[in-house]
């Protein structure tokens, strides 16, 4: 057993967690963030992505005391607040991008933390930053035209 | 699909690591962690104890020294991909962490820990090998061609940890990389990196052909493929068989130098 | 029904409300449902694939920390009742049990024979190793040819040479036709086994209430049909046993039949008194989960006369269904309602067997067989067209039936409602520019580079009704007829409408669509509506989003609903205006009805429900308060067998055409699409948005069954294919992007002349793309007889292998 500190959507938490707990689990079952979803535990599928110093990682390979004193952002905290959605969320929705929504959290953050580095990526660029993310349901393209939809929203926003 | 009991801990110097690693013959050092916990998940793999190395400040770091560049065995490859150092002297390797798993692995994933764990059709080993570079361990230098023995094997020691690559520069930006695969989604089947040098060969190492990269020196993409040929050691794997890596080794090999000469004339 | 002309929200683009939880992640899956003392379940699974279980300790694993109890399949044995399977609706009842555990041996690598509790999932799992399990390894049998030679040991002692059915069928003069043929194309087809892989693998958490003896399952299966059956197996009485469905993470067929976890799950809550989880890991769900689709050979042979018209098909198929008969015939049955595809063959032979090995049951995978049928009828077509001397759109043309026959009623007895096929192949080969693609290939083959025009023009049944489980059996009593669907609206004391669906989400939009069609047939926004989901305790007959019918049966149940409300609230509003109900009309844009010729005399559906629910007397003779309806939508067309053929059972028929262009490295045997457009038919278009996500979504499957796709089994009994690594789904770099078109043939059939859509991008596109590898190899000479085409096997054909 160890103590962590992590930040977590901007709340600091201190836990006691097991050597081998995964940070995904760690967020699910101790934080009951459950947006984090587990599809392979294998670190294949991306659906438990969650980012980590602006960068994607997979929450299954990670474990919670190698996260000790990181920042993590999830899927609950990428909205800014109960009634607004966070731009690429509102993509993914009105490009209809999500199906079944079980690889949505790990998609959103995925492009999320492409968008942040990348205001405006062409399609390839999308394919190769997201193929680590697999998706079952929807197939990718309305994906990749998710993303193309909130960089431009972006945008149009950011002057 | 949990992982199954170990120890974690932290230690604060290299000296430490190796010692805590000494003392326990299920003792993995760990830094990316994104071979070796999949490896432990699914039961491929027992660890008793797990060395996080990925804090250590040897371990870090991307320098120039004028005719090499070092990376530290723990520096993720992100930071690698998005280093222009890397990208200006060693535009292969930029390329070739450009091909590896994708954005969500490499964000944790190290140079150190690809070249330690060194898969049979993983590209970074071989590209390592293409260009000549040195493992400096905790204990010596190993010249790359030298350090990979076999599947899953190194010349390292249980006790002796990667610290940095010593590579030298291959700025002329001659280089190809092949790679066959299924899908995106899994390791390679096989392929070839390649890299012109300052004597007019290339150097072209091949991956997914043999337990270890292949080297070959030529500057002909029919030898290439010939020696290819010869030299591969192909085996069977959930991906393709040893016949298919057999014919398709000399192929990947041929074009890989074609490619090189393509951009040299 | 609304014409089109009419239509406020059917056809109309329309944000899903699914989606709204799902981008804030707040969907909730069967894993993250946390129960107060919930314990964790770990299957201890046989390593081998064909072994007897000689004994099983479970002391150790006992006194592990955090373990609360451990089952084996002797007290599963001794405390519950079979599992329900299509095996007991055979006739007689084949003696081919699916034991939850099992006890006597293991049937395949990874099938369960003991299970842990404990108090988290990790020290169940390090309980689950402690558990000491002997055996005495038998041969294992990993196909059907196995499964048939002389002297394989059986899988099942009641099974004497593993063939568990054999069945001859003619519907219509196969004979005849085939002495007329002018040409005969012969071809042996396989296609090995699949999954559909959801992100979200099977789950299910039980709790039983020791003072009531109700059992409580919280799970992802996408039908609530089996937990009809689990009292039974359970002991328990079928009220008693309630099912709260969970969000699905998808399911493809994978989670219709489900039961082994849930009964270990039901036994242990039983014994710890404690809510008990399940849920399965990747590697249980690929290597050993009840997901596996069809598994089949087919030998096959076409009859032509001399203009290339199709006169009659018949095959021999020779179906693998692994360890048990759990689903298995549907897969055989269900796709002989498009036996004849989009063509006007006039008879079908087919010569049917079924084998049992040593791999998990057959489930479904999205289609029910109906994929690889697609495959057979379009490899049929295309070796004809080449034995011929015809473009693969020539021999269409000329078989294709026309927009005049429908209804058209099929050899099998199934009626295709409507379509207009001609329509669609020219309109696709349009869309598609293929005139500028064959100019692009012959230049291309100039430099050496082997580029492929693919093209399959196939049928995407829906909406199967009840008999495609007997249909294969010789069954004459007690036959299951039933496949609806219920829905319950209910209109507030203010007005507000919720809809309560009694069948679970799983990625395709129902509750968007039950919104629709409230919306469509009341007035109010869609987007206002509420809409929940009932647990089987108060659901009535709904089978579920299975076999691509929940569009088609959910809105006749909503609409049915909603009319049925309006009446309802019709007197309500006659007595308040002092007019005649027959006067009354309701008004979509006012939401109230309004008397005829008096257009200020008015009552809002607000007004009137305040009546139906606060002031009782105020209510006309006869009413009652409330405003709700409970409407259950039975299937629209079905008919019974009646001696010659098999009657109408699944008569909703979408259609498709697929155009993908790929290249084939030919010295790696790598493909890669240039292309791939589709014209697609499914009816009136409900939700565009909805419809392009199931096609595509759909197709990124068909191209994984195409090309990476294979639970590959060794001759040891294991499979490749057993974790992400290794059971290869296409990635964003593997999918290309698709063009789709829509043709809208209504059925007349269906509210709004909707048709289903859920598995039919995946029932064409394995067709489509090994025709356009054939097409990319055609100066080889090869025919392309199996899926998936792996590199390997791509430079076989170019060497020569399989050649014609």
């Amino acid at each position: 057993m160890k103590v962590i500190n992590l930040v977590i959507n901007g709340k600091s938490t201190t836990s006691i967690v097991g050597d081998r707990m995964t940070l995904a689990d760690y967020l699910r079952d101790e934080q009951g963030l459950t947006g984090t979803r587990l599809g392979c535990e294998q670190g294949v599928c991306g659906a438990c992505t969650v980012i980590v110093r602006k960068r994607p990682v997979r929450a299954c390979l990670y474990l919670a005391v190698q996260a000790d004193g990181q920042e993590i952002e999830t899927i609950e905290g990428l909205a800014p607040n109960a009634t607004e959605l966070s731009p690429i969320q509102d993509a993914f929705r009105q490009g209809h991008a999500v199906q079944c929504g079980f690889c949505t959290s790990g998609m959103l953050l995925t492009a999320k933390a492409l968008l942040d580095e990348n205001p405006n990526p062409d399609e390839d660029t999308i394919r190769d930053w997201m193929h680590g993310n697999i998706c079952r349901c929807v197939g990718y393209q309305q994906i990749i035209e998710a993303v193309q939809l909130a960089a431009e929203q972006n945008a149009t926003e950011t002057p | 699909m949990k992982l199954s009991p170990f120890t974690y801990c932290r230690p604060d110097s290299v000296a430490e690591a190796i010692e805590l690693l000494a003392g326990d013959p299920a003792s993995y050092p760990l830094a990316g962690g994104q071979s070796l916990m999949p490896a432990i998940a699914l039961k491929e793999r027992r660890a008793d104890l797990l060395v996080d190395i990925s804090r250590l400040d040897d371990l870090r770091g991307i320098s120039f020294s004028g005719t090499s560049v070092t990376i530290g065995a723990a520096e993720p490859m992100w930071d690698l991909e998005r280093s222009e150092l890397i990208r200006t002297h060693l535009p292969l390797l930029t390329r070739a962490l450009s091909t590896v798993a994708a954005a969500g692995i490499r964000s944790r994933a190290t140079l150190g820990g690809s070249a330690g764990w060194a898969d049979r059709t993983s590209q970074l080993p071989a590209t390592l090998v293409a260009l000549d570079a040195t493992i400096v361990s905790s204990t010596r230098r190993i010249k790359a061609h030298e350090f990979f023995v076999g599947h899953g094997q190194t010349a390292l020691n249980h006790d002796e940890l990667v610290l940095r690559f010593e590579i030298p520069s291959a700025s002329l930006g001659h280089h190809d990389l092949q790679v066959v695969r299924r899908t995106y989604i899994t390791w390679p089947v096989a392929g070839a990196a390649a890299v012109g040098t300052d004597a007019g060969t290339i150097r072209v190492a091949l991956f997914g052909a043999a337990p270890a990269p292949i080297l070959i020196v030529t500057s002909d993409p029919a030898d290439a493929a010939e020696q290819a040929s010869d030299r591969a050691a192909p085996f069977d794997d959930e991906h393709a068989t040893s016949t298919y890596r057999q014919r398709v080794i000399p192929v990947l090999a041929r074009r890989a130098v074609a490619n090189v000469l393509r951009v040299e004339t | 029904m609304t014409s089109e002309r009419d239509r406020r929200f059917v056809g109309q683009k329309r944000t899903t409300f699914e989606s709204a939880r799902h981008v804030r992640g707040r969907g909730k899956f069967v894993a993250d449902i946390q129960l107060p003392g919930m314990l964790h379940v770990v299957m201890v699974r046989s390593p081998h694939a064909h072994a007897l279980i000689t004994s099983v300790d479970t002391s150790e694993a006992l006194a592990m920390p955090g373990v609360h109890a451990v089952i084996t399949g002797a007290d599963v044995r001794a405390r519950t009742e079979p599992i329900f399977t299509l095996a007991a609706l055979h006739d007689p009842p084949l003696d081919i049990p699916l034991p939850a555990l099992a006890h006597d041996k293991a049937r395949y690598k990874g099938e369960a024979v003991a299970a842990v509790a404990a108090t988290s999932r990790a020290l169940a799992e390090d309980a689950a190793e402690r558990v000491r399990v002997q055996y005495e390894p038998l041969p294992p049998i990993t196909n059907a040819t196995q499964a048939m030679a002389e002297g394989a040991p059986l899988v099942h002692d009641g099974s004497p040479g593993n063939v568990i059915m054999h069945r001859k069928y003619d519907f219509g003069d196969v004979e005849g036709c085939f002495e007329r043929a002018e040409t005969i194309v012969r071809r042996k087809l396989s296609w090995p086994r699949q999954t559909g892989a959801p992100l979200d693998t099977f789950g299910c958490v039980a709790q039983w209430e020791p003072g009531t003896d109700e059992i409580t399952f919280w799970s992802n299966h996408q039908s609530n049909v089996l937990l009809w059956t689990l009292g039974a197996t359970l002991g328990v009485p079928s009220h008693r046993v309630r099912g709260i469905s969970c969000d699905i993470g998808g399911a493809f067929g994978g989670k219709f039949w489900q039961p082994r976890g849930m009964v270990v799950c039901a036994l242990l809550s039983r014994d710890t008194g404690r809510p008990v989880r399940f849920v399965e890991d990747r590697v249980e769900h690929l290597e050993s989960g009840d997901n596996h689709g069809e598994d089949r050979t087919y030998d096959a042979e076409l009859a032509l006369d001399k203009d290339g018209k199709m006169l009659a098909l018949r095959f021999d198929i020779v179906e693998d269904y692994g360890s048990a008969f759990v689903l298995g015939s549907i897969n055989n049955s269900e796709p002989l309602a498009q036996a004849v595809g989009p063509y006007g063959i006039e008879a079908v032979g087919v010569d049917f067997t079924a084998v049992l090995s040593t791999k998990p049951p057959q489930a479904a995978f999205r289609g029910f067989g109906g994929a690889s049928l697609n495959f057979l009828l379009e490899r049929m077509t295309d070796a004809a067209a080449r034995e011929l001397g015809l473009t693969a759109e020539e021999i269409r043309r000329r078989n294709l039936l026309r927009p005049e026959q429908f209804p058209y009623t099929t050899p099998t007895g199934n009626l295709y409602d409507s379509g207009d096929y001609p329509q669609a192949l020219d309109r696709a080969l349009e869309l598609a520019d293929v005139d500028g693609w064959r100019h692009y290939q012959k230049d291309a083959r100039r430099e050496g580079r082997a580029i492929g025009i693919g093209l399959a023009t196939c049928q995407e049944r829906s909406v199967q009704s009840g008999s495609a489980l007997w249909l294969m059996f010789d069954q004459n009593h007690g036959r299951v007829t039933t496949a609806a669907e219920t829905a319950t609206c209910r209109v507030d004391g203010h007005g507000k409408v919720t809809v309560a669906l009694h069948s679970p989400s799983l990625g395709t939009p129902i509750e968007t669509v039950a919104a629709t069609v409230v919306g469509e047939e009341l007035g109010v926004n869609p987007g206002d509506v509420s809409v929940r989901h009932l647990d089987t305790a108060v659901a009535g007959p709904a089978m579920g989003p299975v076999a691509s019918r929940m569009t088609v049966m959910l809105s006749g149940a909503v609409s049915g609903a909603i009319h049925e409300i309006r009446e309802m609230m019709r007197p309500i509003a006659a007595n308040m205006l002092e007019a005649a109900p027959d006067d009354l009309v309701w008004n979509k844009d006012e939401l109230g009805y309004f008397v005829k010729g008096a257009p200020d005399a008015h009552a809002s559906m607000a007004e009137i429900a305040h009546v139906a629910y606060s002031s009782a007397y105020l209510l006309p003779d006869g009413t009652r308060s409330g405003l709700e309806s409970t409407y259950t939508f039975d299937h629209p067309m079905a008919t019974l067998p009646n001696g010659s053929d098999w009657g109408i059972f699944a008569p909703i028929i979408g259609h498709a055409v697929h155009i993908p262009v790929v290249e084939v490295d030919l010295e790696t045997g790598g493909v890669t699409f240039l292309d791939y457009a589709v014209v697609h038919d499914c009816g009136t278009v409900m939700n565009p948005d909805a419809v392009r996500g199931q096609l595509i979504g759909g197709i990124c499957q068909g191209i994984g069954t195409a090309l990476t796709e294979e639970l590959h089994y060794q001759d040891d009994g294991s499979v490749i294919g057993r974790d992400f690594r290794s059971y290869l789904i296409p990635t964003f770099l593997d999918m290309p992007n698709i063009r789709i078109e829509h043709l809208e043939t209504p059925s007349p059939f269906t509210y709004n002349g909707v048709k289903g859509v859920g598995e039919g991008g995946r029932m064409v596109a394995p067709a489509a793309v090994v025709s356009a590898v054939e097409d990319a190899l055609s100066t080889f000479g090869c025919a392309i007889d199996e899926v998936p085409m792996t590199p390997e096997k791509i430079l076989g054909w170019i060497d020569g292998k399989n050649r014609r």
